[in-house]
């Protein structure tokens, strides 16, 4: 971890990173999705940027307004990513700390657990709802793992804001861009708490996770039960875990 | 050639009427009222893959060096430049348009025949549209999902679109000289598009648990928010 100073930074400066105007040639469509996961990686995490000069700390991170946030923690993960070899070669150990000190602070993982369950949600013991949340987020890591690869070409642009300063439910739309591909859009909705403002689903090329896998666990559920659903996460983590393991040389 | 590759369209389709079993705990989708159809052309897209499509994207990633793939790839990128272009002139959108062109005039030339792209470095941003795209901005709704034999994915709506923008195809004017040289690159564009997808098996698998459902909830998000990117959000994440 380097420097993660925490600063204010105006708003004008929300194009991360602006036009890229030398790139490298780089993959095709494949990669181009890829990528688009690895911005959500990127766009969870938390702390400031890293590019920080000496600006002195103002808001905590939580308590900035929705996009500011976004844009800030964004930035952070892929400065992170870029300077971090271990994670582009996807240690997924290191990969894990990232999530748990950049992301999960921003991000209300309960509640995207309990949305993605539906109504199945409260038919799950309090053991039963650890262990999802656990293993749902251990999914979500694992699919975006890939993306890491791509993260150091990759800029994001912060999209117009379509929300007024009151609303407590907002959706802050961003587009990951890498040069010679098309860009990939990826927007967040983020609820205002307490602790102030946390992500709760994201949307990657248009598919909104928590309406997606709500769909995807609502059929396992129903064939399988709720055990059942805990036993397939674990069993699909374990895959890709080892998937990404072997894939690595 | 063309009306070759037409005809083996119309005969796939016709001639994989089998159904698949739906999977229990399955919810009916109102998008997609011919499942049963099109879960058994997933199924034989997904054989096909398997046993000759995947194998050969393999080797071709194994055999042939980085450097002469990105050349391959961006030749056909190049190309794909060319018909976005029209498109988006199509949809009313000359900026985009303008873009689309200038990025195949710079790499045509600047590019070697379009097998380097100068163009993204100068700023020109790449973009991708077709004929199904096309006729969504007109106003057409995309109609029940639709999974194509061997090209997997679509709508009622892109299938169509699929039609227009293969006998519109830049490669068939490009290698008018003889037929082989045609199939030779209509087998190489399909093996370029199957490698650059070989990276993504591991998050689509993660995507899905049941892979026919994941694939088509994704392929229909997608197409909707390239034709709106404005639409407003459709909250279901209440109950």
């Amino acid at each position: 971890m380097q420097n993660q100073t925490l600063f204010a930074r105006p708003p004008h400066l929300f194009r991360l990173g602006g036009p890229r105007l030398f790139a490298p040639a780089s993959r095709t469509l494949g990669g181009f999705i890829l990528l688009v996961m690895v911005a959500f990686m990127g766009g969870l995490l938390w702390s400031a940027p890293s590019l920080a000069q000496q600006a002195p700390a103002v808001t905590p991170m939580s308590q900035r307004p929705p996009q500011e946030l976004v844009a800030s923690v964004t930035r952070d993960i892929l400065e992170t990513i870029k300077n971090d070899k271990s994670l582009q070669q996807r240690d997924l150990r290191r990969l894990s700390e990232l999530v748990d000190q950049k992301v999960m602070p921003v991000v209300n993982f309960s509640r995207m657990t309990a949305l993605a369950m539906g109504r199945h949600w409260r038919t799950a013991s309090p053991e039963q709802q650890q262990r999802l949340v656990a293993a749902f987020r251990d999914l979500l890591m694992l699919t975006y793992s890939e993306a890491l690869r791509y993260a150091p070409e990759a800029t994001i642009d912060i999209r117009p804001a379509r929300y007024l300063p009151s609303d407590e439910d907002v959706i802050v739309r961003t587009a990951l861009i890498r040069p010679g591909k098309e860009p990939i859009p990826l927007d967040y909705r983020l609820q205002k708490t307490p602790d102030g403002w946390k992500i709760y689903d994201f949307n990657v090329l248009g598919l909104w996770m928590v309406e997606h896998y709500r769909s995807q666990f609502t059929q396992l559920v129903s064939a399988k039960g709720v055990d059942g659903l805990i036993t397939t996460l674990e069993e699909k983590n374990q895959a890709l875990r080892q998937a990404v393991a072997s894939g690595k040389g | 050639m063309r009306q070759s590759r037409l005809w083996l369209l119309a005969f796939c389709l016709f001639g994989l009427f089998g159904c698949a079993s739906i999977p229990e705990g399955q919810q009916a989708d109102g998008r997609d009222p011919w499942e049963r159809y099109n879960r058994a052309v997933f199924d034989f897209n997904m054989e096909v893959d398997a046993a000759v499509v995947k194998p050969l994207a393999e080797g071709y990633q194994a055999a042939v060096p980085e450097v002469v793939r990105g050349m391959v790839r961006h030749f056909f990128g190049n190309l794909s430049d060319l018909v976005t272009s029209v498109h988006h002139l199509l949809q009313g959108e000359p900026t985009e348009a303008l873009t689309a062109a200038g990025r195949f005039l710079v790499n045509s030339t600047l590019g070697f025949f379009g097998v380097s792209d100068p163009a993204s470095e100068l700023g020109l941003a790449k973009s991708r549209e077709d004929f199904g795209l096309t006729l969504g901005v007109w106003g057409a709704e995309s109609g029940p999902y639709l999974v194509l034999p061997l090209l997997g994915p679509s709508s009622v709506r892109d299938g169509l679109g699929t039609a227009v923008d293969m006998t519109l195809d830049p490669l068939d004017p490009v290698f008018n000289s003889s037929q082989s040289a045609q199939n030779t690159a209509v087998g190489l564009r399909l093996l370029d598009t199957r490698v650059s997808l070989l990276g993504l098996e591991p998050a689509l698998s993660a995507l899905s648990f049941d892979r026919y459902s994941a694939v088509r909830d994704a392929y229909l998000a997608r197409r909707a928010q390239q034709v709106n990117p404005n639409a407003p959000f459709r909250d279901e994440t209440e109950e």
